[in-house]
């Protein structure tokens, strides 16, 4: 801002006039600013003695998240907790991560090969518009949700979707998939059926909702990407598990105003971070905490060349297994994490965990030096690396500590912040870079974790290699009735391959209420779900 | 035939741009309000709004389109497949060239369509305004606390020196050096959650609760006018001085005028037009603080919509703001203007 000079000159140091004549001017001047003094304390005042209060047997439910949800579409949107709200899941998942009915009473595989899938529907489900939730409806939906372009669509390989009679449906897909009933329940919303009506006119799915759920989007009440209303949906199969006679969802982008809001009994609950957990903690707030990620350096780039044609240090298992001893995990966790997260060098699923893996590579410079002179670094390299800013504490702090225990053994990094998912998104996906810092949640199936990454239709091969030793426990895994052994086998043979530098696990967290109940989550649910909410 | 008569608007076009005033039943009106000084402010204003417009649209769309990303990365995120993006950019427009997508959102604003959300599908024209009301909340009462307590602090400064006016001058400066993002966290932090005085984030519509509006706005309005009142209390202390040093309040005071009538029916008028001038800059420049002090106070305004649309990549919406943020300072300009011709008549007669 500029200022607007003025001629100085001439100007006396105050209103000291030398007749003295003058001098009612300091009274007048004292007395109109305490009158303003006086006016704006009472505004305060008045300001300070209303109160708000709220009408209705059933109190409100208010919630925020720094995440700003701008699509209600579950065919796109992935703002599960959110979305549940008006969307009944066909399984649901509970805060332990078991299962139970929701829209589908029963489910089942049919056959061995984990490639047939029955569910049966409850018969008293009706979509917020009033159409019955039937095996029509499913089929058309998810006929649609896999056509969609949203993260999600490709999670299930469908082949088929047949009815049988009016209440059963079976899926049939083009290869095995042994975690059904978790990609069918809210994590994945893949089980968030809307109603077939809407699909006459898809664009409206971005700001009404057409679930089966315990509420209803209100846009009358709503200012997308800020704040949604849900008000109770008269057609819920479970009148009783409507709790609240309304349901505000806010975004609020920064941590520390969250907390405030939770402080003031603005909010009943908020999505915290490692930012603000111990303030929250010191100001007796109730913490629910899950460890429900990881975050760690991801090697993009393992293919024999690197971008501009010189031998790529990365595609040695050597080298990679330095990088792994070259960091102190104990020492990363505790300092930028805390209580809140473990050291470890395994990616954490929820069915290949592998304990005695998870500190393969203890910390041990001297060694990784040595691995990398035997592999021909004895001076190490430069890898070109992003950073994804906008994860706060996990973001560029993570990738430069990482980048100083890495400079002990040779191996500098060359950063690149990023301010925004689409600021990194391209880079990432793009050849230029060998790796990236990287925080993932909630954790998922060591299948799906294969079938997003690792698997010849992985979303982002950005290993640019295969290893057909993990393809094939994959594909036997997944075959298989039992399909944990090896899921665990898959993750070992990630661990000891050394395709990341897994660093340490992370919690997310919770800020709630002393008048909520039901808010919890484990590392399988991933969320706590509002529908499980309840006042006290 | 019917005798056209041709108006040179020298002051209110630019140069070499007549316009034609017919001799209908309105043309003697018209041509009385061609040459009515105001007339030419806003005349001038409007004509030149159309080029700035233009600029200010182009400009924001370049710029946009050559940060990295896109909508369709937002929209997906990072578990995608490559032909899932290139889908989702055909089906978006994406993969047009820029000077295409320009001209084809500029042909719809021309109708007033400034199209819709690629994030939200919400219309541009209803998210504006949907978030109106916070944004002109809090710069309305921003410029009113600036002028109130600003000229206050000012006068104050002005006619009692010594150390009551420095210590006006200190708190003015004060609020020049401290942050609105800071003071907004600081001021929730002890009004909020200690005194819980005040509600610590949200709006209120006035339409639910004048009063809890009110409550609503004091926080953000005290952190955003801070910078405004430290400009404002600068320029009145400025100005009230020279003005108070000069001949014509000499004379005024020789001739026994009270001293209530000196300051304001003669000093503080004159020093009212740098103050003008400031109130216009401190205007623009609390449009861009809305931006933080919004996201601080999670206040649903247009700061956040465009922070967040720019950091989605959803192009449209951007360009709906950029035009709203730009028509908004014209008309903070035109009033300027016509606050000049009110406060000098030398304008008016020029």
């Amino acid at each position: 801002m500029r200022w607007i000079s003025t001629p100085t000159s001439s100007r006396t140091t105050g209103f000291d006039d030398p007749t003295g004549s003058l001098s009612q001017g300091k009274e007048f001047g004292v007395r109109r600013l305490l009158h303003l003094v006086a006016v704006a304390a009472a505004v305060s005042g008045l300001c300070f003695a209303a109160t708000s209060s709220s009408a209705g047997s059933k109190p409100e439910l208010r919630f925020a998240s720094a995440t700003a949800v701008t699509n209600l579409n579950p065919a796109i949107d992935i703002d599960t907790y959110v979305l549940a709200l008006a969307y009944a899941s066909l399984i649901h998942i509970r805060p332990d991560g078991s299962f139970a009915p929701a829209l589908a009473t029963s489910w089942r595989y049919v056959g061995s090969g984990n490639t047939t899938f029955e569910l049966t529907l409850r018969k008293d489900a009706r979509f917020s518009d009033g159409t019955p939730v039937d095996a029509q409806a499913v089929k058309k939906w998810l006929i649609y949700f896999s056509g969609e372009k949203g993260a999600f669509a490709k999670n299930i390989p469908f082949k088929t979707i047949q009815t049988v009679g009016r209440w059963k449906i079976v899926l049939h897909l083009s290869r095995a998939e042994p975690n059904l009933p978790f990609l069918l329940s809210e994590p994945f919303e893949s089980g968030f059926i809307g109603s077939p009506r809407a699909l006459s006119k898809p664009e409206q799915l971005k700001t009404h909702t057409f679930g089966a759920g315990p509420y209803m989007v209100d846009p009358s009440q709503t200012v997308p990407g800020d704040h949604y209303t849900f008000v109770p949906n008269p057609y819920y199969y479970d009148q009783s598990a409507i709790r609240f006679s309304k349901v505000t969802y806010r975004t609020i982008a920064q941590p520390t105003t969250l907390l405030a809001a939770v402080q003031t009994g603005q909010l009943d609950a908020g999505y915290g971070d490692l930012s603000t957990v111990a303030k929250a903690e010191a100001a007796g707030l109730k913490v629910v905490s899950a460890p429900i990620g990881w975050a760690g350096l991801l090697l993009l780039n393992r293919g024999p060349e690197t971008e501009d044609g010189q031998a790529n240090p990365l595609s040695k298992l050597p080298v990679r297994q330095a990088l792994n001893y070259a960091v102190d995990r104990k020492t990363i966790s505790k300092s930028l994490i805390g209580k809140y997260g473990s050291p470890t060098d395994e990616a954490p699923t929820l069915d290949g965990w592998n304990p005695e893996f998870s500190n393969l590579y203890a910390y041990d410079p001297a060694k990784a030096k040595q691995l990398l002179a035997a592999a021909g670094y004895p001076d190490g390299f430069t890898l070109k690396v992003l950073s994804m800013t906008f994860f706060g504490t996990l973001g560029d702090p993570l990738v430069q500590t990482i980048a100083k225990y890495f400079s002990a053994v040779g191996v500098k990094l060359d950063i690149t912040p990023n301010a925004s998912l689409n600021d990194w998104l391209p880079k990432y996906l793009g050849p230029d870079y060998q790796a990236t810092g990287f925080t993932e949640g909630p954790v998922i199936s060591a299948y799906t974790t294969y079938n997003n990454w690792y698997g010849p239709k992985a979303y982002v091969k950005h290993h640019g290699w295969s290893d057909p030793v993990l393809d094939k426990l994959y594909v036997d895994g997944a075959r298989s009735k039992n399909p944990a052994t090896n899921a665990k086998k898959m993750m070992a043979r990630l661990v000891t391959q050394a395709d990341e530098v897994i660093v340490s696990t992370s919690n997310s967290f919770w800020y709630v209420s002393k008048h909520l109940g039901g808010l919890a989550y484990s590392a399988a649910s991933g969320y706590p779900y509002p529908t499980e909410w309840y006042p006290k | 035939m019917v005798p056209e008569i041709d108006v040179q608007l020298d002051q209110a076009v630019p140069d070499g741009i007549r316009l034609r005033i017919g001799d209908g039943p309105l043309a003697p009106a018209l041509r009385r309000l061609a040459r009515h000084p105001v007339a030419r402010v806003v005349g001038r204003r409007l004509l030149l709004a159309v080029p700035l417009l233009l600029v200010v649209s182009a400009s924001s769309f370049l710029l946009l389109s050559l940060t990295p990303g896109d909508a369709a990365n937002q929209i997906l995120g990072p578990h995608a497949t490559a032909e899932q993006y290139a889908s989702l950019r055909r089906a978006l427009g994406l993969d047009l060239p820029v000077q295409e997508q320009y001209l084809h959102w500029l042909r719809h604003a021309l109708t007033g369509d400034l199209g819709a959300s690629v994030i939200t599908g919400e219309t541009v024209t209803r998210a504006i305004g949907e978030r109106l009301a916070p944004t002109l909340s809090l710069i309305v009462g921003s410029l009113l606390v600036s002028v109130l307590v600003g000229v206050g602090l000012g006068l104050f400064s002005a006619i009692r020196g010594g150390r009551a006016g420095r210590l006006a001058d200190a708190l003015a400066l004060a609020g020049y050096s401290v942050p609105a993002f800071w003071i907004g966290a600081e001021l929730i932090v002890l009004f909020a959650v200690k005194l819980t005085w005040f509600p610590a984030t949200g709006y209120v519509p006035v339409s639910h609760s004048p009063v809890d509006w009110l409550r609503s706005l004091v926080l953000p309005v005290a952190a955003l006018s801070l910078y405004g009142i430290a400009a404002v209390a600068r320029q009145t202390r400025e100005a009230m001085l020279d003005v108070l040093a000069s001949e014509h309040i000499r004379m005024a005071r020789a001739n026994g005028l009270p001293a209530r009538s000196i300051l304001f029916r003669h000093a503080l008028r004159n020093a009212s037009v740098p103050v003008v001038t400031v109130l216009g800059v401190v205007a623009v420049g609390l449009l861009g603080g809305t931006i933080f002090v919004e996201n601080v106070f999670a206040l649903p305004g247009l700061g956040v919509l465009v922070v967040n649309a720019s950091l989605q990549g959803d192009l449209p919406v951007v360009q709906g703001v950029a035009v709203f943020f730009t028509l908004v300072v014209i008309v903070v300009n035109l009033a300027i203007d016509l606050a000049y011709t009110w406060l000098n008549p030398r304008v008016r007669v020029a």
